[in-house]
């Protein structure tokens, strides 16, 4: 048995290399721990920068108005694929159609003609509407619509644009103030961006949400 | 008595030492100067984005909330928006000289005033955050060069579409934070 009090009243070389070595180990296996933890935080802090940004809100608003005064009718079912054999699915099946300014208006009217150039001009890319509490959604968006034979959501629903829905909430906690039962998400792509030294760099997107009533 | 051990460290304990710490600083120099360098170009995009957002809020509340019902593009950098309640307010891109760079850079010191590139909207100026500058010997005189600068202006009208994009160039933060206005003209 180790007598400490002596130990410790005799024993007053300090720390050996070894000691130094072993705390120098373990202090650097904490740091590592911290920073590998850390580092993915910094990559969803530079996501979230592309998430409702103010130019993307107030595209979202001008899509949302146009949803909302156009004659689109939600429920009475979209055509979600291309070809004709699919019937109209109502939302409340798919939750989710992908929409555009030919689905608010009718060709060539005027108000088509604006819509067109006015989406062109807020660089968006995809429109998708869905309903105001995206519970059901975000679980269908999760499995990839795995189970429901939509080939074309799955199409254009790229990993960004899950990486939004998971990063949103599920808007189920509370009733809309408006009473909205949809809800509006905008994909942008931006493009003919430069770096400092002009060169171009890729085309990035951003994306925002705004509730729908109709 | 006892005899107090008070050797301390050895040479070799010393050298060793020494040795780890250095190969533990070299090794975190780079990344504490990235880090470094990026913590600058996060204050800056703050500043910018800021700015962005201010004046787009400015500019787009009025749009939506006094509803525009017609716009008349002046010249290239001047826009007057007239709303539904009958008032006007005009946007005047001002782009300042001294921030164009001759081909030739000297650097000198002492430089005379100078003021950023500006966007005033309804009479109120507001002038690019100051992110970093560069004294310049332009025509012979010492000036100030903001980093921060406008570069292309783009105003349009087509099919009732009011558009305004005013590019905002920086040489760490590029033109991705520049501002882009749309809006449909008299939507009912």
């Amino acid at each position: 048995m180790i007598n400490l009090k002596k130990y410790f009243k005799t024993n007053k070389k300090g720390f050996v290399l070894v000691e130094t070595l072993i705390t120098t180990v373990f202090v650097v296996t904490i740091l590592s721990i911290i920073y590998i933890n850390f580092f993915p935080l910094i990559g969803e802090y530079e996501r979230r920068e592309a998430y409702d940004d103010v130019d993307s809100k107030y595209g979202a608003f001008w899509v949302k108005r146009m949803i909302q005064d156009s004659t689109f009718d939600v429920g009475k079912g979209y055509r979600i694929e291309e070809s004709p054999e699919h019937s109209p699915t109502p939302l409340s099946t798919i939750e989710l159609y992908i929409i555009n300014c030919n689905s608010l208006y009718a060709n060539n009217t005027s108000e088509k003609v604006m819509c067109d150039n006015l989406w062109e001009k807020l660089n968006i890319k995809k429109v998708f509407l869905t309903r105001y509490n995206i519970t059901t959604f975000k679980g269908r968006m999760r499995s990839d619509y795995s189970d429901y034979g939509w080939p074309n959501i799955r199409k254009e629903t790229d990993t960004e644009f899950k990486n939004y829905i998971a990063y949103l909430p599920d808007y189920s906690a509370f009733q809309s103030y408006n009473n909205a039962k949809y809800r509006v998400i905008v994909e942008f792509e931006h493009t003919n961006i430069k770096d400092g030294a002009g060169k171009s760099i890729p085309n990035y997107k951003t994306f925002a949400t705004m509730e729908v009533s109709k | 008595m006892r005899k107090i051990d008070n050797k301390g460290m050895t040479t070799i304990e010393l050298l060793i030492t020494f040795v780890i710490v250095v190969i533990i600083v070299v090794s975190m120099y780079a990344s504490v100067s990235n880090m470094k360098d990026k913590q600058t170009k996060e204050s800056y995009k703050e500043s910018l984005i800021t700015y962005k957002d201010l004046l787009t809020r400015d500019i787009q509340s009025d749009l939506i909330m006094k509803q525009v019902i017609s716009v008349n593009i002046v010249d290239d950098h001047t826009v007057d928006l007239t709303f539904k309640d009958g008032s006007n307010n005009r946007i005047v891109i001002n782009k300042s000289s001294n921030n164009t760079l001759p081909e030739e850079v000297t650097p000198c010191s002492n430089p005379g005033s100078s003021t950023p590139d500006s966007i005033t909207y309804g009479g109120v100026a507001f002038p690019l955050p100051d992110i970093g500058s560069d004294n310049i010997e332009i025509g012979g005189t010492c000036k100030k060069v903001y980093s921060l600068t406008i570069g292309d202006v783009n105003i349009s009208t087509d099919n009732g579409v009011f558009h305004l994009y005013v590019e905002l160039t920086h040489p760490d933060l590029g033109n991705k934070y520049s501002i882009n206005i749309v809006c449909p003209i008299d939507y009912n």
